[in-house]
């Protein structure tokens, strides 16, 4: 015999993949694809809902089924890869510019939460957690980051990073914050709420700062319903 | 005139009998009125009824969802017998009733207002039929 049974040792059917490595990774696949498919499942149930006439007779329900969306929005809004802007959107286009402003709030009420989730993870966690996860550099990243000061942190992630875009991205992390969030497509990078879990573990901006941020940061969708409301 | 204990809206003062005459309370009291009534701009969801007693109006669908008979106000206007009268419910808002009577029929309208901390809901619809013919089976549900 020349040797074990692929994936016998730990060998993948990948050269210089672990089996579990690759496991680990479906597991994860599964997961956020579940998320997501949940997430889209739940906005779809709740545009139906909202659909309904309003008469005395349903209109508790569909109250009801407004505070859960809201509620709901918060919540998807807040989980990293979760299409939670979809619910919003769709309050919005079922209610009209009057429910706008809630929105909004609960966009901003949602990144804070991503956001302290984040920050209140303990670094040892985070680095341990990538490192499960078979991020290594990552890991290694936030090993590296712990023990240093803002300032330090940005000085550090400015010089590993490529010259040019990455360095400007750190030096100028609120304008890149306010400028993701609003690019077409973050999904990919997880969404409002990943990139708020990601800032908040990051260390690097302030509470007040985040919140300075997203503030101005997601006002531009709101503004534009509100001003195109006004001018019809 | 106004139902008893309730002042009249101003304008409407010198439209009508002093309050309390039970010969103008007459006009419309003890009367009911079957009617079709839908959305302004839609076809009819359906029959209601319409009554006035004892100085109150109500309307049988809203009372079954808690809206409270309310006294009425009536203004004469060449043969036709105007009212007006707003109900109040603890859960689903208030409902101002305007309409006209002429001979046995009626027409009304109404403006259902439902208010929320984060947006107010305005429904408008329309009410139209008749008086019911004494002894006449009156609809138990829309």
């Amino acid at each position: 015999m020349s040797g074990p049974p692929s994936g016998a040792m730990g060998e993948g059917p990948l050269p210089g993949w672990p089996l579990r490595r690759i496991l680990r990774l479906l597991a994860l696949v599964v997961l956020y694809g579940a998320i997501v498919l949940g997430g889209t499942y739940a906005g779809d149930w709740i545009v139906n809902l909202l659909g309904m006439r309003l008469t005395p007779t349903s209109e508790p329900t569909v109250h009801l089924v407004i505070m859960l969306s809201l509620a709901a929005y918060v919540v998807l809004m807040a989980l990293p890869f979760v299409p939670g802007v979809e619910v919003g959107l769709a309050l919005i286009f079922m209610l009209g510019a009057e429910i706008v402003p809630v929105v909004y709030l609960g966009t901003v009420l949602a990144l804070v939460i991503a956001f302290a989730v984040g920050r209140l993870v303990p670094e040892r966690l985070l680095a341990a957690g990538f490192a499960a996860l078979g991020l290594g550099r990552a890991a290694r990243l936030v090993e590296r980051l712990q023990p240093l000061a803002v300032e330090a942190r940005v000085a550090a992630l400015a010089a590993a990073s490529p010259a040019g875009i990455a360095t400007l991205l750190v030096r100028r992390r609120h304008w890149a914050i306010a400028l993701l969030l609003n690019v077409p497509g973050n999904g990919l990078i997880g969404g409002g709420g990943g990139i708020a879990m990601a800032v908040g573990m990051s260390r690097l901006v302030s509470l007040p700062g985040f919140l300075v941020t997203i503030a101005l940061g997601t006002a531009p969708v709101p503004v534009a319903v509100l001003v195109m409301e006004a001018l019809r | 005139m106004a139902a008893s204990g309730t002042a009249l809206p101003e304008g409407l003062a010198a439209a009508v009998p002093a309050p309390g005459e039970a010969g103008f309370l007459g006009l419309l009291d003890g009367k009911d009125f079957i009617v079709e009534y839908g959305p302004v701009g839609e076809p009819s969801l359906g029959q209601d009824v319409l009554s006035f007693e004892s100085g109150r109006f109500r309307s049988r669908g809203c009372s079954d969802l808690g809206f409270v008979p309310a006294p009425y106000w009536l203004r004469l206007e060449g043969d036709a017998i105007r009212f007006r009268a707003a109900m109040e419910s603890p859960e689903h808002g208030y409902i101002d009733f305007t309409g006209e009577v002429v001979g046995e029929h009626i027409e009304a309208g109404s403006i259902w207002t439902r208010e929320r901390w984060y947006r107010t809901v305005v429904l408008e619809s329309w009410y139209r039929g008749a008086l019911a013919a004494p002894g006449q089976a009156l609809p138990e549900k829309s």
